[in-house]
């Protein structure tokens, strides 16, 4: 591969490696689709399920795929989001963030919430910078821990929306499969209609035709 | 229900809360869905849930005949479970192709000047290059191998689950 190619490709997955998260939603989409689109074919080409079953199948399948597309995308991507806000206002951080923050916090006589609205002391939002060295290290450590955080959120997320919410959603919006005893039913109708005169009166060129052929 | 009791049932919850997060387990946790969960296990873990699950909504799916809803469930049951096992072995085959490429100094990032946290960084690099490896192999797997494994694990259940009386 061209060296200028490999840096291209090598530049853009750092720039968009930065969540573990991130990686884990995008795959379970592109795995979604493919998956769905082999097994529609697995089932179109199974001899063994009656017509009737596959077609409530595959519109199960094509239901699914979007479905879980669309919700995983969006939780995943959310889960992240939420994640975000709450370890920025102070919240959800484990024993690692809080033993550094806490002291930071009692060094400067605030409380932990009073340290969490000044960004930690981030110098973009106090506009001083004495604190820098002590940000820098304090968001080392919160990074790993929202990104720690982030993984189990992320896969909480997709176990909700592909196991529980995606199935209960695709079966509601599945076009449902006739029933065994709904086809007599249905050929008894249409024949008892095709011998009354009525039918034969209203439309006797349909009638002849269809019966010639 | 007054306001004081709300709000007492907000600090009980709050400090509860804040009680469970200063915990070891919950930071030993974090530590190990940072470390150890990859896009593989991630995989496994769906799908294992899945196997479970979603058979379970499909056999109380009041929209079709309970033949239909049988089939439905073994078809997901069996998809589930295939795409489980070969999504965790196809992410965790890539994903450590592609770190021990990088161990051995091939595919490294030319410009690492300027990343911080560089090891977190190649790490997640090997990661999502392993998985966007494995998404090209699936891409094939899927129709060579999943479709044709999920058909014939769902015949079988549907055998087993029918008493071997009707077949698939």
């Amino acid at each position: 591969m061209n060296p200028s190619t490999v840096d291209k490709i090598e530049k853009f997955i750092l720039n968009h490696v930065d969540s573990a998260s991130t990686m884990l939603v995008l795959m379970g989409i592109i795995g979604t689709i493919t998956s769905s689109v082999a097994q529609q074919i697995g089932i179109k080409a199974n001899k063994n399920i009656p017509e009737d079953k596959k077609a409530f199948l595959i519109n199960q399948e094509r239901n699914d795929c979007m479905l879980s597309a669309g919700l995983t995308w969006l939780t995943g991507t959310s889960s992240k989001q939420i994640v975000k806000f709450f370890t920025n206002r102070g919240y959800l951080l484990n024993d690692n963030v809080r033993k550094v923050s806490d002291a930071i916090a009692s060094m400067n006589g605030m409380t932990h919430k009073e340290l969490a609205k000044t960004g930690f002391f981030n110098p973009a939002k106090t506009g001083n910078s004495l604190n820098i060295s002590q940000y820098k290290g304090l968001m080392r450590r919160m990074e790993r821990c929202r990104e720690g955080i982030s993984i189990i959120a992320t896969i909480g997320a997709a176990i909700l929306t592909t196991n529980l919410l995606v199935p209960i959603l695709r079966n509601k919006l599945s076009k449902p499969a006739l029933k065994s005893d709904e086809t007599p039913k249905l050929s008894v109708k249409m024949a008892s209609n095709l011998n009354s005169n009525k039918f034969v009166s209203a439309y006797p060129t349909y009638y002849s035709s269809s019966m010639k052929i | 229900m007054t306001i004081a009791n709300i709000t007492g049932i907000g600090k009980n919850v709050g400090s509860a809360a804040k009680g469970i997060c200063r915990s070891k387990g919950y930071q030993k946790l974090t530590e190990f869905a940072l470390e150890n969960i990859s896009p593989a296990e991630q995989r496994l873990l769906v799908g294992v849930t899945g196997v479970i699950m979603q058979p379970w909504i499909d056999l109380h799916n009041k929209k079709v005949d309970k033949e239909t809803r049988i089939y439905s469930a073994c078809k997901n049951c069996a998809k589930a479970f295939v795409g489980a096992t070969t999504g965790f072995f196809i992410r965790k085959g890539c994903i450590k192709l592609v770190n021990h490429l990088i161990d051995k100094g091939r595919l490294l990032p030319s410009d690492t000047s300027g990343i911080v946290h560089y090891t977190q960084k190649v790490k997640n690099y090997g990661s999502a290059l392993g998985t966007g490896l494995a998404i090209v192999v699936m891409m094939a797997t899927n129709f060579l191998l999943d479709a044709p494994l999920t058909q014939l694990l769902s015949s079988k259940i549907y055998s087993k689950a029918t008493g071997g009386k009707d077949k698939q």
